[in-house]
């Protein structure tokens, strides 16, 4: 298990224990976890779980990397670490379900597939991870090129951030997305380049399908991404690549094998069948889905699916005018397709749409697009869509930990949680946009960014 | 029917082309002359360099390219290096003393008149020579307007519903408010508010819900377009407070002749531009309301600008830099608005640059304010010679008033400013005030009853 040790699991167990029990008790008892290093953190205000009031005033007591108790006003230990983060505000560390932590947007990104190996590849993606993290984002879901390059590095970046041997949040990756022939989202290159780099997990066929999930999940895959409709760089883009019939197979072996599965696609206008399709098959989120339609949200709301737009990515890829679309951070891009996306930013966001509708969203910004460590600016785009900040902030806790299936450790400050916090210097309630100005991060009750 | 005064102008439009062809004699009897100005008319015509302009009583009588001869007894401003633009004009305020602006809506104010007072002179010195009170407390306005139009006080044109006309419940029922549910109950209610002659009527058609504001209740759309049609068979103008498209374009098919704010909920539609375009109706700017509450939270610092401090007394601008930026800190809706002033102004251009007819609106309380909304124009990329139409010809537009005021041509009132910068190269140029003049009178400004002049 990479997150959970043996030993706090037995640790968890204990405290769900004393947490059950009378609480004033549980820090002198003389439990196994007493002997544990204690760190206390005093906070000016905590939003401890997204969705209930703010409290004021708090001490938070960590203990192996989880959240050991909460109680109210400034307390010490004897032999306890402080940590005074009396004049800030905290609440649990932003989880961010798209990012692709091996690009970068700068120009010649189209030939990165052919020139960087897998540890160009991890050596550029430790420097997004350290970003990151600095951030406040301290889990997010890497979702893949397609090249087996980047598969490779981000697990090896995976192992490398567990291990403590760099700095960086929390990583869950998909590997590869499925995809079927000719229809991944990776650049194209001639039949014989592709032939060597071409895109991992391409199946044709329910039993290839499953095969492909179940490889996927071998090689290490958290959660099982899935190309739903055409690749961006054809245009017009294929509304809908897999039978439903294959749609079905992907998401019943994914969650037999305890993993969400999320389908990345939704670029054809007018045409919601592929990200229609994949809801019916029981996927647990559509990402970017950038045109939905009245059923996607009948759909969302039926089985209780999660939305995830990239609307900041969007607004930041082209520039402002047709004159000066190469001013985004993808003017690398091709014409047409920068055509394309500056259609794209000028359409009322979906996301409006969405709210309106009453869906359940969760956070995912797709930088890679742009510099990794301005994920938070979606927080805005968001609230603009119509999302109070509170709706906003509970996108990237509660909401993304539920699609990552970790509710149970990530997501909330919560008595077991994971010590997986941020600090802010106003509340974010008020103004989301103090998430773009993080002061302090904990990941697992250790301090990557201090005030 | 052509009204006598349009027939003036006519008459004074054809002398004027004479003038031209220097057939005519420069003995016109006048009684002020700007001589060698660069005049910016409001029509967004070229500048034309050089110009002379003649006011003869209350009315622009003559405009000339060439140097004229000051008739005896004329008095001459030499407007050499200087810039002369119609008076600006405001046609979305809520005049203080009588009612506060606040997120939930209309507070009842103190029915101070000399506050009232102090703010529309402040009005007047900021260049400000037109405005339009869109909801307050009926007696307080309507007395405040019969002051100006006695001449009693000097003060700029006060136009003004007097009281909104909305729904029980709806956004705008606060004081001073009409409220109706029903047609023909609502007869009665209106035709007060008709029988104090209100210059439009102000109506609301808005459910909030937005910007993390519960719902209410809402004007029913087929009451609102029984009374847009029972205001205009009496020769009223209507406007309507909405902030999305679908109530706009609601209330645009329910007959309105203007928008009292642009959408601010969202992005607009590819459409709606284009339909704006069409229908020519006004509509009203109102960016620095919702930019002013984050504006005081970042940057109170702004209010140490000449013009802030020549309006407002000291002890009120050190409440509003302290006090004041810390309630606005702590505000959501602070910052939901400073998130949302982005996409009003994008949605302002867009339809600008349609053809559609943008005014100038700040829903603020002060002459510096309408600044600040040329200031907001400029940031979302509207030049500055439209600007100043926006600020003159489409807010008369907007009043239904375009006849008689908002550009300087001739036949046309005399309410002009003259300025020392140039505002068509940084439209802070029009803060340069040198001289205001209202119905061919020059406001003596370092006589009107403002902190400054104290």
């Amino acid at each position: 298990m990479r997150i959970i040790q043996p030993a706090s699991v037995f640790l968890l167990m204990l405290l769900m224990a004393t947490a059950n029990g009378n609480s004033d008790q549980s820090i002198e008892s003389n439990s196994p976890a007493q002997k544990l290093p204690l760190t206390i953190v005093h906070a000016g205000q905590v939003l401890a779980v997204p969705g209930e009031a703010p409290l004021k005033e708090q001490s938070i007591y960590i203990r192996n990397g989880r959240i050991a108790e909460i109680r109210s006003g400034y307390l010490e230990a004897e032999g306890a670490k402080l940590i005074d983060l009396k004049s800030l505000f905290l609440l649990p560390g932003l989880i961010d379900l798209h990012v692709h932590l091996t690009s970068a947007p700068e120009p010649g990104g189209e030939l990165d597939d052919v020139t960087d190996g897998p540890a160009d590849l991890a050596l550029i993606g430790a420097v997004h991870a350290e970003r990151l993290l600095h951030a406040g984002f301290t889990s997010v879901l890497d979702m893949g090129t397609g090249r087996r390059s980047h598969e490779d590095a981000v697990f090896a970046l995976r192992t490398a951030i567990d291990e403590g041997l760099i700095a960086g949040p929390r990583l869950f990756a998909v590997g590869s997305p499925l995809s079927i022939p000719g229809q991944s989202r990776a650049m194209r290159f001639n039949s014989a380049v592709d032939a060597v780099v071409g895109p991992q997990n391409v199946c044709v066929g329910v039993d290839d399908c499953r095969r492909v999930v179940r490889e996927q999940v071998k090689r290490g895959a958290d959660v099982i991404n899935v190309y739903n409709t055409g690749s961006l760089l054809s245009i017009p883009s294929v509304p809908i690549t897999f039978t439903e019939a294959e749609l079905k197979a992907i998401a019943d072996t994914a969650h037999a094998l305890g993993r969400s599965v999320i389908a990345d696609g939704g670029n054809t206008p007018g045409d919601a069948s592929g990200i229609n399709a994949a809801l019916r098959a029981g996927f647990d989120a559509i990402d970017t889905a950038t045109y939905p339609d009245a059923e996607t949200w009948r759909l969302l709301k039926e089985y209780n699916a999660y939305f995830v737009p990239h609307l900041y990515a969007v607004q930041a890829a082209v520039g402002d005018s047709p004159d000066t679309l190469q001013s985004g951070s993808m003017g690398w891009l091709p014409q047409p397709i920068l055509e394309f996306l500056y259609e794209l930013k000028q359409e009322a966001p979906s996301a409006i749409a969405a709210k309106k509708a009453g869906v359940r969203f969760a956070f995912g910004s797709d930088p890679g697009v742009f510099p990794h460590g301005e994920n938070a600016r979606e927080f805005a785009e968001l609230v603009r869509a119509g999302l109070s900040a509170e709706e906003a902030v509970i996108t990237a806790t509660s909401a993304a930990a539920k699609v990552l299936r970790r509710n149970a450790d990530l997501g909330s400050i919560e008595v077991g949680k994971l010590a997986d916090m941020i600090a802010v210097a106003n509340d974010p309630l008020i103004n989301v946009q103090e998430l773009e100005q993080v002061r302090w991060v904990m990941k697992g009750g250790t301090v990557y960014l201090s005030p | 029917m052509q009204k006598p005064d349009q027939l003036v102008g006519r008459v004074l439009k054809h002398l004027s082309s004479a003038t031209f062809l220097g057939l005519f004699s420069l003995s016109v009897q006048a009684d002020l002359l700007i001589s060698n100005v660069t005049l910016i008319d409001g029509t967004g015509r070229p500048v034309v360099p050089g110009a002379s302009v003649l006011v003869e009583g209350d009315r622009i009588s003559r405009i000339s390219r060439q140097a004229l001869q000051a008739p005896k007894g004329t008095q001459v401003i030499d407007g050499t290096g200087k810039f002369l633009i119609p008076g600006l004009m405001d046609v979305h305020i809520h005049l203080r003393g009588g009612v506060n602006v606040t997120k939930d809506g209309l507070t009842a104010g103190s029915q101070d008149f000399a506050e009232g007072i102090q703010a529309l002179q402040g009005y007047l010195y900021s260049g400000v020579t037109a405005i339009f009170d869109a909801g307050n407390l009926p007696d307080y306005i309507f007395g405040l307007r019969d002051m100006e139009r006695s001449g009693e006080t000097v003060l700029p044109r006060v136009y003004t519903t007097g009281g909104i006309v909305t729904y029980p419940g709806s956004h705008g029922s606060g004081p001073g408010a009409y409220l109706v549910d029903a047609w023909p109950d609502a007869i009665p209610v209106i035709d007060e508010h008709i029988a104090r002659k209100p210059d439009m009527v102000k109506f609301t058609l808005e459910e909030r819900g937005w910007g993390a504001r519960p719902m209410i209740t809402l004007l029913p759309v087929d009451l609102l377009q029984t009374m847009i049609e029972y205001y205009n068979n009496q020769g009223i103008r209507s406007t309507v407070h909405a902030s999305s498209e679908l109530r706009a374009r609601e209330a645009i098919f329910a007959g309105v002749d203007a928008l009292a704010h642009p959408v601010i909920q969202g992005p607009i539609s590819d459409s709606f531009a284009p339909l704006m375009a069409a229908k020519k109706i006004p509509m009203a700017t109102t960016l620095t309301i919702g930019e002013n509450y984050s504006r005081l939270a970042e940057h109170p610092e702004f209010l140490d600008e000449a013009l802030y401090q020549a309006v407002l007394d000291a002890d009120e601008i050190e409440d509003l830099q302290t006090a004041g930026t810390a309630k606005w800190q702590g505000e959501t809706w602070t910052w939901w608005m400073k998130l949302m002033t982005p996409v009003a102004q994008e949605n302002i251009r867009k339809i600008h640059e349609a053809g559609g007819v943008v005014a100038l609106g700040t829903d603020q309380s002060s002459g510096p304010a309408v600044h600040r909304e040329m200031e907001l124009l400029a940031a979302a990329g509207i030049q500055p010679m439209d600007i100043i139409k926006i600020a003159t010809l489409n807010a008369a537009l907007y009043l239904g008033v375009a006849d008689q005021l908002g550009s300087i041509e001739e036949g046309k009132l005399a309410d002009i400013v003259l300025l020392d910068a140039d505002p068509t190269a940084d439209i802070n140029g029009a803060k340069q005030i040198n001289i205001v003049i209202k119905a061919g009178q020059i406001i003596e400004r370092d006589k009107l009853d403002l902190p400054v002049n104290r």
